[in-house]
C-alpha cells in the first residue's frame, strides 16, 4: 500500500484545539465591535459630505486665479517655516546625543540610567511638535521661536529612539576588538562605535528635518510662526485663491526639501 | 631556540590558565579547560564547532566571565582584575576573530591604530588625529603584514586575507605578548589561511609572542602549530590525531602515536595526504580515543 492512497498528504494533520478556535472567533468579534464604536464616535456622516461637496466645488472654482500678490510676505512665511524645522532638529539632535546613548542598552551604564532615559525618550515623543508648541506659545509668546522649541523637544525623543535602535543593532565585533586594546568605554564608542553607525544617523537627522518640515506648515495655526498662519488666515477670511496659492507653495516647499533629504540620504548610504 | 623557549623552565608562561568552568544555561561548555601557551609558541587548538573553544577564547579575553578558574598572562593575574586595571591588562592580549571585527568604514591604517587607543587621549581618538609616533608605528605594522600599500584603504573593501592581516597589525602595534586568534580562517580560502597562520607563527618566532589559535581543520594545525591541542568535553587534551592522520591511522595509532610537538610538521602529515586525513581525524579521533 502506497503512502499515497493511505493518506491524502504526506503532511501530518494540523489539530487545532477547541480553545484555539474560540480564541480565534473572540478575537474577531472584539476587532469588529471596535470597529462599530470607532465608527460611532467619528461621526461618520456621508450626507453631509455630499452635501458639502458643492460648496468645496465653488470655493475651488472662486479660486483662480490664485492670489501670489503677496508673495513676498508668503515666501517670507515659507522660509519661516524651515528655519523653525532646521533650527528645531539640530536642538533635538543635540538633546538627543547624550539621550540615546543613555537609552540603548549597549552603550547604558545601567538600569539605573537605562530606564529613566527610555522614559524620558518616550515622553518627549508621546507629545505632538503641535501640544509642545501649544504650550510654548503661551510661555515664550507668539512667533516661530515657540515653534522652534516644540519641534525641537518632540524631535529629540524621535531622533533617541531612532538613534539608539541603530547603536543597538550596530555589530558588537569591532567594540569587542577594540574594547582589548584596552582603552575606556568612552574612546571605543567612539572609535569603533561611531563610524559604524554614523551614517544610519546623519540618515535620521535628515529624515526628521524633512519630517519637521512637513508638521511645521501647520503650526501657525496655534500662532507658533511659519506658512500655518498665512493659511489660518486665509481660510478663516475665506480668501480661496489666497489658499490655494499658499497650499502650492506647501506642496512646493515639501517637495523640494524631501528631493534634497532624499538625495543626501542616499549619498550617506 | 624558539622551541627552547616553549620548553623554557623558570619563567612563567605567556598565557597560563587553569581550570576554567563557563555555563550558559542548562549547557555546561567549559568543564575545568586548562592550557599553557609559552613565548614565542604557536599553539593551535582543535576541536569541532561547538566544543567549546570560542566559548574558552570569549573566557581567556575576559570579553565572557568565567564562572570559575584562574588566568595568568606574564605570571600576572588575569582573572581577577575589574575597570582599568583590567583594560590595562588587556593591552598585552591582541585578538584576531574569524568574522574579522575591524571598524568597517575606517582605513586600514585607523583599525591597526586602534592598538593605541589607551594611550592615545580622547579628542585625538574621536577626531582621529593620532600622533606622528603612533602613525610611524602603525605603518611598520602595516608594512611588517605587506598591507602597507593599502594603508588609506577603507577595511571593508580589503580581502578577507588582508583584513584578517589588518587585525594581525593592529595587536603588533598594540604591543601585545599574547595573541589569541578565534577561528582566524575559517572563512578564508586555502591560500590566504596559509598566508595568515604563516604571518602569525613567524611573529611568535621572531618578536616572541605567544599565539593561541583555534582551528577545526587538522590539516592546518599540524601545518602551523608547535603544539597541538583538543577541545573534548568542555577540557583541552592534548591533541593524538596526528597518529590516525593519514590512511594507516588505526595502525599508527595502536603504535601509540608518535608525534613530535615542535618539531617540522610537514612529514608528519604531508605523508598520508591531507585530503583523506581531514576526513579521518574528524571522523575516527573520537572513538578511537574513548
Amino acid at each position: 500500500m502506497s503512502l499515497a492512497t493511505s493518506r491524502s498528504s504526506l503532511l501530518p494533520r494540523k489539530e487545532r484545539s477547541l480553545a484555539a478556535r474560540l480564541r480565534f472567533s473572540g478575537g474577531l468579534v472584539l476587532v469588529v465591535l471596535f470597529y462599530a464604536v470607532c465608527l460611532h464616535y467619528s461621526q461618520v456622516d456621508l450626507s453631509a459630505l455630499w452635501k458639502g461637496l458643492p460648496r468645496l466645488w465653488t470655493w475651488t472654482s472662486r479660486a483662480w486665479p490664485l492670489d501670489f500678490s503677496e508673495y513676498p510676505v508668503l515666501l517670507q512665511r515659507a522660509a519661516e517655516t524651515v528655519a523653525m524645522a532646521t533650527i528645531g532638529t539640530t536642538l533635538g539632535a543635540l538633546i538627543a546625543v547624550p539621550l540615546c546613548l543613555m537609552a540603548a542598552r549597549n552603550t547604558s551604564a545601567g538600569g539605573w540610567v537605562y530606564y529613566p532615559a527610555r522614559f524620558l525618550l518616550n515622553l518627549l515623543r508621546g507629545i505632538d511638535v503641535f501640544v509642545f508648541a501649544i504650550i510654548f506659545v503661551a510661555a515664550v509668546g507668539l512667533g516661530p521661536f515657540a515653534g522652534v522649541l516644540g519641534v525641537g523637544l518632540h524631535t529629540a525623543g524621535s531622533i533617541a529612539k531612532l538613534w539608539s535602535e541603530a547603536i543597538e543593532t550596530a555589530a558588537p565585533g569591532p567594540i569587542e576588538a577594540a574594547t582589548m586594546s584596552g582603552a575606556s568605554r568612552l574612546k571605543i564608542v567612539s572609535f569603533a562605535l561611531v563610524p559604524d553607525v554614523l551614517p544610519s544617523l546623519a540618515s535620521t537627522i535628515l529624515y526628521m528635518w524633512e519630517f519637521n518640515v512637513r508638521a511645521s506648515t501647520v503650526l501657525g495655526i496655534v500662532g507658533a510662526g511659519g506658512i500655518g498662519q498665512e493659511l489660518k488666515n486665509s481660510v478663516d477670511l475665506l480668501m480661496f485663491d489666497r489658499v490655494f496659492a499658499i497650499i502650492l507653495i506647501i506642496l512646493a516647499m515639501v517637495t523640494v526639501i524631501d528631493q534634497i533629504s532624499a538625495f543626501a540620504r542616499r549619498r550617506l548610504a | 631556540m624558539r622551541v627552547a623557549a616553549a620548553k623554557g623552565k623558570g619563567e612563567p608562561a605567556a598565557l597560563e590558565a587553569e581550570g576554567l568552568w563557563k555555563r550558559f544555561g542548562e549547557r555546561q561548555v567549559l568543564r575545568g579547560a586548562s592550557l599553557e601557551v609559552a613565548a614565542g609558541e604557536f599553539v593551535a587548538l582543535l576541536g569541532p564547532s561547538g566544543a567549546g573553544k570560542s566559548t574558552l577564547f570569549r573566557c581567556l579575553t575576559r570579553l565572557e566571565e568565567p564562572d570559575k578558574g584562574t588566568i595568568r598572562i606574564a605570571g600576572h593575574p588575569f582573572h581577577d582584575l575589574y575597570g582599568r586595571r583590567l583594560a590595562d591588562a588587556r593591552r598585552s592580549v591582541g585578538v584576531v576573530f574569524q568574522q574579522f571585527n575591524l571598524v568597517r568604514r575606517l582605513s586600514a591604517l585607523d583599525n591597526v591604530l586602534a592598538g593605541r587607543l589607551a594611550t592615545t587621549p580622547f579628542w585625538r581618538v574621536a577626531l582621529r588625529r593620532f600622533t606622528e609616533e603612533d602613525r610611524e608605528r602603525a605603518a611598520l605594522a602595516l608594512d611588517r603584514v605587506g598591507l602597507l600599500p593599502q594603508a588609506h584603504q577603507r577595511a571593508d573593501t580589503l580581502s578577507g586575507g588582508q583584513q584578517q592581516r589588518v587585525a594581525i597589525a593592529r595587536a603588533i602595534a598594540q604591543g601585545s605578548r599574547v595573541l589569541l586568534a578565534d577561528e582566524p580562517v575559517a572563512s578564508l580560502d586555502p591560500a590566504n589561511a596559509r598566508r595568515v597562520l604563516g604571518l602569525m607563527r613567524e611573529l611568535g618566532r621572531e618578536t616572541g609572542l605567544a599565539v593561541l589559535c583555534t582551528l577545526h581543520q587538522p590539516d592546518l594545525a599540524h601545518e602551523f602549530g608547535d603544539r597541538i591541542l583538543r577541545m573534548e568535553g568542555g577540557r583541552v587534551v592534548p591533541d593524538r590525531s596526528g597518529a590516525d592522520f593519514g590512511v594507516a591511522a588505526p595502525v599508527g595509532f595502536l603504535g601509540e602515536p608518535d608525534y613530535e610537538p615542535g618539531g617540522e610538521p610537514e612529514d608528519a602529515c604531508e605523508e598520508g595526504g591531507r585530503g583523506s586525513g581531514r576526513v579521518l581525524a574528524l571522523k575516527g579521533a573520537r572513538p578511537l580515543l574513548r
